[in-house]
């Protein structure tokens, strides 16, 4: 039971709406709008799950005090101040939730970003040398679209932006196309495979 | 001289860190200005924009981003933003992004103020809606179901400017700018099945996935990382919508210099590498 109704539910909708998908009729595009209202519902309550179970994630982690148990008071505590700041003082500009926004919780996350800026350089430096073929033409790209991208890139020949931009519009979208038609169809297979019943790693392994 | 040289193969990455502080730091302490070569790419979504009729059919902006990529995508919005409201285009923003809610209400109401431009007649604010694929779906059949409050709390049927706006057909086009896929799916789930013009606004890192889908047109165009904003400003600066380029020409002045600093040190990295391995063969030898 617990196995079979999932997977007919699961095999029934699937089918149903690639079909829905290809006959745009007046009685399947009912079904569709429905089914979409229907989405937004389940939505609500799988965050509603989603918190719960993050929720109990951390406090099991303090209780069991798991090493960095410390970051988990930190998180909780962090959470449960956001959101009593957004309900006590509203969020529009000026708010004392806005202000913990942008002074505080912002500044934080772009710091973190941006210190990868600086780990991309050692690592640009340390990773680029031309040690075989592939590695001079990757060497070679890589200069090419750096320099294309800065305007002393085009004060020192012009074509450097042009062919930058070459670059990434024809060797790079060739490889990135070659990706994308694996990834379609690699997605594809494995929806197949849910429909189908043969993937059941999303009931949890079973 | 050569061991001299062979040092540049192994330099400490303190020191790596160092002179790459200095780069962006010095650009934007003494504004260095600079022009910027506008890619095809910007430029169509400039003419795009350009060409939306005054008071028609609205821009919509999706703030489909956190703080941590702010600094690239900001100056995008700024700088669209802007455009619309010089030539009085009606802009509608929303976030698919749980921490976007707060990032578009700021930049929304910073750049109407600049504008005098009213809420909820010029532009409108929704703040987050959670559901992404749905709520892109939903918006394809009834926009109203997907957002019937604003930002504000004010019902959807109160805002003078949503009173023609029902579904993707009554919007001219969606920037979705992101740091992760969020385009992508704004292209799958609303460019694809209800035929509404998608643009994408994205970070540096991201925005090279997107090539193919601007050569098959599923895509206006793209703003790219920190270039693709000061590339915007430039053009809406040149256009004579706006006084004078902002945050992103100034940073993307620091982004050069630390650009030109990386290409040095590969080339003194190379030079270190070949220069070592001669003088490992000539000891072996």
């Amino acid at each position: 039971m617990k196995k079979n109704v999932p997977m007919a539910i699961v095999f029934v909708l699937g089918v149903f709406f690639i079909i829905q998908f290809f006959i745009p009729s007046r009685p399947s595009q009912m079904i569709f709008n429905k089914a979409i209202e229907w989405d937004m519902v389940i939505f609500v309550f799988a965050s509603v799950i989603a918190v719960d179970s993050l929720v109990r994630h951390h406090i099991i982690k303090i209780n069991r005090k798991n090493k960095g148990w410390g970051y988990s008071i930190v998180y909780l505590g962090a959470a449960l101040f956001m959101v009593l700041a957004a309900v006590f003082s509203g969020t529009r500009e000026g708010s004392f939730y806005m202000k913990i926004f942008n002074y505080a919780l912002a500044p934080m996350q772009s710091t973190m970003f941006a210190i990868l800026a600086f780990y991309m350089a050692s690592a640009s430096y340390r990773a680029f040398r031309a040690k075989s073929t592939e590695a001079t033409m990757l060497l070679i790209s890589a200069f090419i679209v750096m320099i294309g991208l800065i305007p002393q890139g085009a004060a020192v020949w012009s074509g450097f932006p042009k062919l930058s931009e070459w670059l990434m519009l024809v060797p790079n979208m060739a490889a990135k196309r070659g990706i994308t038609f694996g990834i379609g169809l690699g997605i594809t297979a494995t929806s197949l495979k849910i429909i189908l019943g043969i993937e059941r790693n999303w009931m949890g392994g079973q | 001289m050569m061991k001299f040289l062979a040092k540049f193969g192994k330099l400490d990455r303190r020191i790596v860190f160092g002179l790459l502080l200095a780069t962006i730091l010095i650009p934007l302490l003494f504004s260095v200005k600079s022009r910027f070569y506008v890619d095809s790419a910007t430029q169509k979504v400039f003419d795009y924009v350009d060409k939306i009729e005054p008071n028609g059919r609205p821009l919509m902006i999706s703030f489909d981003y956190d703080p941590q990529v702010a600094a690239e995508l900001d100056p995008m919005a700024r700088a669209v933003l802007r455009h619309c409201f010089a030539r009085n285009v009606k802009v509608v923003g929303l976030s698919l992004a749980p921490q976007g809610d707060a990032i578009g209400e700021g930049i929304m109401t910073q750049v109407a103020r600049e504008f005098n431009k009213k809420h909820g007649v010029d532009y409108s604010y929704f703040g987050y809606r959670p559901g992404m694929t749905i709520i892109m779906l939903q918006m394809g059949v009834n926009v109203s179901k997907a957002l019937p409050l604003d930002y504000y709390q004010a019902p959807y049927d109160s805002l003078p400017m949503m009173a023609n706006i029902h579904n993707y057909d009554d919007i001219a086009l969606i920037l979705s700018l992101a740091g992760s896929t969020y385009p992508v799916s704004w292209m799958i789930y609303a460019g694809t099945k209800f035929k509404v013009k998608i643009a994408a606004g994205q970070t540096a890192v991201m925005a090279p996935d997107n090539y193919p889908f601007l050569q098959t047109g599923q895509f206006v165009g793209q703003l790219g990382g920190m270039k693709g904003g000061a590339e915007y400003e430039q053009l809406i600066v040149d256009a004579g919508y706006y006084g004078k380029p902002d945050v992103a020409s100034k940073a993307m002045n620091a982004i050069a210099y630390s650009h030109l600093l990386i290409i040095l040190l590969i080339v003194l990295g190379n030079v270190g590498y070949f220069i070592s391995r001669k003088l490992d063969k000539s000891k072996q030898s």
